[in-house]
């Protein structure tokens, strides 16, 4: 199984160095964190989220075209009124969209950490799960809170990359429990979303799907390669 | 001489190397079952329990017992003098390391 740092025995205690204390502090460091890192790297959830956020964006980009913004021509059959309602209602399906995507990840997820970590014991699960959740909680309900906002005021093309500031501070949240990978995946989302903001918004379905998609890719291939899946 | 101080505080119980891991592994948690930190330290059972109990004999490990259906599990978590003496112990370590001895 898993090998066990070493510290060494207290005979060599009256010749503790200050180099030798280091490495102990750090050896002592990675076992207090090894129960909490062991449940937040599967490289193969990312590679699913990776792959649902590349065919959200697909759809949205076939429902809407590649910028939020209303391109639906008026056509002599149709009404302004149909057209008006036709939008709102491709608009609403791109919500319900995204949501699935969401949803759909997080329960990947789940189940592939629950799949690893029940040999370890249900308590292990439940408090990692619960460490895990409260590191998010904030980003996801005020990322959400802010999402509901823009809706109402017409603010759709910022969404998106509200999205990706508010994830990439979950993650980088959640980062602190585990890997540094994890880290580094919440920073480029928080990056991603504010240049995004700057120079991107008027490309958000090809930004969700570089950041939601592309990154995630990355990331998992990454965690899967060095950690294993 | 304050080499030698320092040394005199130096904690028996866990200052061996499987100990210290134990009281490592449990520090940064509530507790662990039995196979979870057997598991995380590559440990043998004979070899957990004996160590446990050495912790446990020094105050510093609660060892409760419990079913879960018909499973017996051992919970270990680090009691209030178990969490002050790792504490002391990193304090220490602290200390080599900015050149304390």
């Amino acid at each position: 199984m898993v090998e066990s740092p070493e510290v060494s025995p207290s005979r060599e205690d009256s010749d503790m160095t200050p180099e030798k204390a280091a490495e102990h502090l750090r050896i002592i460091r990675e076992l207090m964190e090894r129960p909490i890192r062991q449940t937040t790297r599967s490289g193969a959830s990312a590679v699913i989220a990776g792959l649902l956020a590349l065919a959200g964006s697909a759809a949205t980009y076939l429902l809407i075209g590649p910028n939020l913004k209303w391109n639906i021509v008026p056509s002599p059959c149709f009404s302004m009124w149909h057209v008006l309602a036709a939008y709102i209602y491709a608009i609403k399906l791109v919500g319900v969209i995204w949501w699935g995507v969401l949803v759909l990840a997080a329960a990947t997820d789940l189940v592939i950490t629950w799949r690893r970590t029940r040999k370890l014991g249900q308590s292990y699960w439940r408090r990692a799960q619960w460490q895990t959740a409260q590191a998010i909680a904030p980003g996801f309900i005020v990322g959400g809170l802010l999402t509901v906002f823009l809706f109402n005021r017409g603010g759709l093309e910022y969404i998106p990359f509200t999205w990706m500031v508010f994830y990439g501070m979950a993650v980088w949240s959640a980062g602190l429990l585990g890997i540094i990978e994890v880290k580094l995946l919440g920073a480029a989302f928080m990056a991603a979303g504010l240049v995004g903001l700057v120079w991107f918004i008027d490309y958000p379905v090809a930004a969700m799907a570089v950041t939601f998609g592309g990154f995630h890719l990355i990331y998992g291939v990454v965690v899967w390669a060095r950690h294993g899946g | 001489m304050a080499a030698q101080l320092l040394h005199d505080k130096l904690d028996e119980a866990i200052h061996q190397r499987v100990r210290l891991a134990i009281m490592s592994t449990l520090a940064g948690v509530a507790g662990l079952e039995f196979n979870e930190l057997k598991g995380l330290l590559g440990l043998t059972d004979g070899n957990l329990a004996t160590h446990a109990r050495v912790l446990e004999e020094a105050g510093y490990l609660r060892v409760e017992k419990r079913f879960k259906g018909r499973k017996p599990q051992t919970i270990y978590s680090l009691t209030a003098g178990g969490r002050a003496a790792f504490r002391r112990y990193v304090d220490y370590l602290g200390r080599v390391l900015k050149g304390g001895t």
